[in-house]
């Protein structure tokens, strides 16, 4: 065995990567449990890709034979029930995850420098994720699946000047039908593989930066703790606690995350009396049904998944580790959590005009964080130096300002000569 | 802070009760999902129902899932064959004929409608006769079913018997839309059992692990 493992290492780093990515990572020893998610969202990754794969071998993506092999599969295929509900509670799972690690990183403002790649890197697997869910939504081939699909294809309706040809150009025909279904069906199989390589970047800019920690400031060497074993078994014991919940639903309400709608074939000629998206784009569905223009509304649907990216430059504060010392931040961000959940809520319900009231309202507010986000963190940030600091973030405080002044003198210094 | 989510979580819910909620209410019914009561709604889907629906992904064979020996299957199925599926007794063309539309597929009812087997225990039950003597349905005005039942001429005595024929039926119908609920139930209660005794080892090694180390070094930590 350890002639083998010299073998290769002398050829492929493999030691060199087990120390360095595990055995020696340093981890900060005061991560709490909501840095958990980023491996749980790993894990659902390839549960979802393996369990994805079974599927395959038996789905058909034919507008003729699709509702009915996945029929199939639930009533013939051995355990294909196990495996089918897997999947269906998986993409649920999956975004739960993902939600609450962008709520980590907002609450703890993981996205302040140096960590803006990795904060965009996750903006970009997060429309990964969500182009990926969309598309295996039609894949059932139910009246949902084939509506949210007729609906959301359509938005893109909006796009300047080819607008039509566009929506013709993704749907493969003139409404969403069996091209469509094959594409999406392809399409669906080859993101996942694309994610996979976005969460690697993601990694490799983790592992080049090291994790942010409840505190936000640089621990001392001391507290740098090595990933194994003390992160790989607190991560497997989140796992075990997951899983939990996640078999529970599995087992016992797999139809949660299943519209009864979505259990009748798709029938181009008859649309529901009221269409809904899944649960983790309702938010979003709200924010687009509160603008009653078309392409103002996919503008603000789109800027409301987007503005994210900006938050390393719309947040103006100094003070590290976000909320955990800013009570206005704090604030903010409840009320942040709170107003998406509302958001979440409307969504799902038939328009009328109280909802389109409450719905415009939560969506203003929406934006409203953000927008005021730099004014009140400036103040936030004069108010609580003044009050005075723990002295170990004013001292993180004046090290990473000392750093940003020499830079800019460096900058200055090299533009004379 | 647990305490502002839940408070927040509760006005949320207020909300939710007061925007007002216009579904039509559905009439509750235990269902009794014993193999007797399912095999008495599978000889109504069988002998009723089939004359209009289908159940094209219910074959007889899959009926010893509800308990059904082979010659209860044998008797039920006359000349089909076991692995044939149970579809309806009229052509499709003769229903749409009929009908102006092939009725539904029964097989997934269950599950394709808010309520489930509530729903076909209320939509059958809410059968009518108007002031003007045409037939109705209060539940689904304007159905193009008929009272296949004869619920609305029906006096007390008749409706209890064919409210409990119905019951057993939408219990079949259940078991019908989703084949493998019980086994999922029972390998649900191993599996959870399972990743209980697991997690709780798996926080019993976290413990120890972490108890190696030593007092935090930092500051304020």
């Amino acid at each position: 065995m350890g002639n083998a493992i010299k073998w290769v290492d002398r050829r492929f780093p493999l030691s060199t990567f087990i120390k360095h990515e595990l055995t020696d990572y340093p981890t900060p020893r005061n991560l709490t449990s909501w840095w958990n998610f980023g491996f749980l969202a790993g894990f659902v990754l390839m549960l979802q890709i393996i369990s994805g794969v079974f599927l395959a071998m038996h789905y058909k993506p034919d507008s003729m034979l699709a509702f009915d092999s996945v029929e199939h599969i639930m009533r013939s295929v051995n355990y294909g029930w196990l495996i089918r509900y897997m999947h269906s509670t998986g993409a649920s799972a999956f975004f739960a995850i993902i939600y609450i690690h962008m709520a980590r990183s907002l609450y703890y403002t993981c996205f302040r420098p140096p960590r803006e790649l990795m904060w965009w890197s996750g903006q970009v697997l997060l429309l990964l994720l969500m182009a990926t869910a969309f598309m295996g939504y039609l894949l059932p081939w139910g009246q949902m699946s084939y509506w949210g699909a007729q609906v959301i294809t359509n938005l893109f309706r909006a796009t300047p000047f080819f607008g039509d040809q566009i929506v013709v150009w993704l749907r493969g025909d003139f409404s969403i039908g069996d091209a469509t279904l094959n594409r999406f069906f392809v399409l669906h199989y080859l993101f996942p593989f694309i994610i996979i390589g976005g969460v690697f970047l993601h990694l490799v800019a983790l592992h080049y930066i090291k994790s942010s920690n409840p505190l936000g400031i640089e621990l001392d060497k001391e507290d740098k703790i090595p990933f194994h074993p003390y992160f790989t078994i607190k991560d497997l014991y989140g796992l075990g606690l997951f899983l939990i919940i996640f078999c529970a639903f599995v087992f016992f309400k797999p139809d949660m995350f299943i519209e009864p709608t979505n259990n009748i074939p798709a029938n181009p000629m008859k649309t529901p009396a009221h269409i809904v998206p899944e649960w983790y784009f309702l938010p979003f569905y709200a924010i687009l049904r509160s603008i009653p223009d078309l392409v103002g509304g996919v503008v603000a649907m789109g800027a409301s998944v987007l503005i994210f990216a900006a938050l390393p430059y719309l947040d103006r504060s100094t003070i590290p580790a976000g909320a955990h010392y800013r009570p206005i931040y704090r604030i903010m961000f409840f009320v942040f959590v709170l107003d998406v959940v509302a958001l979440g809520y409307l969504g799902a319900q038939p328009p009328s005009d109280e909802t389109l009231l409450y719905g415009r309202l939560a969506s203003l507010l929406y934006f409203s964080v953000f927008v005021l986000l730099p004014s009140i963190s400036i103040r936030e940030d004069r108010w609580l130096r003044r009050r005075g600091l723990p002295k170990a973030v004013e001292a993180f405080i004046k090290a990473e300002q000392a750093e940003i002044a020499e830079k800019k003198a460096k900058q200055r210094r090299r533009g004379g000569a | 802070m647990i305490i502002r989510i839940v408070l927040g979580l509760l006005m949320f819910q207020w909300a939710a009760l007061t925007l007002a909620n216009t579904e039509r209410p559905l009439t509750e019914v235990e269902l009794d999902r014993s193999p007797a009561s399912l095999k008495q709604g599978a000889e109504t889907v069988n002998n009723v129902c089939r004359g209009c629906h289908d159940l094209k992904f219910v074959t007889f064979a899959s009926l010893e899932g509800i308990g059904l020996s082979s010659q209860e299957i044998d008797a039920m199925r006359g000349n089909a064959k076991a692995s044939d599926k149970l579809m309806s007794y009229m052509p499709s063309e003769a229903r749409h004929a009929t009908y102006g539309v092939v009725p539904p597929d029964l097989s997934l009812m269950a599950r394709a409608r808010e309520g489930g087997a509530h729903y076909i225990y209320t939509l059958l039950t809410s059968f009518h006769t108007d002031a003007e003597g045409r037939l109705d349905n209060t539940f689904f005005p304007g159905i193009r079913m008929p009272d296949i039942l004869g619920y609305a001429n029906a006096n007390a005595e008749e409706r209890r018997s064919i409210e409990s024929q119905v019951a057993h039926a939408a219990a079949f119908l259940e078991w019908a839309a989703d084949p493998n609920a019980k086994q999922r139930h029972r390998l649900g209660w191993y599996v959870l059992g399972y990743l209980t005794v697991l997690s709780f080892l798996l926080y019993k090694v976290k413990k120890r692990v972490w108890s190696r180390l030593g007092a935090a070094h930092t500051p304020g930590l």
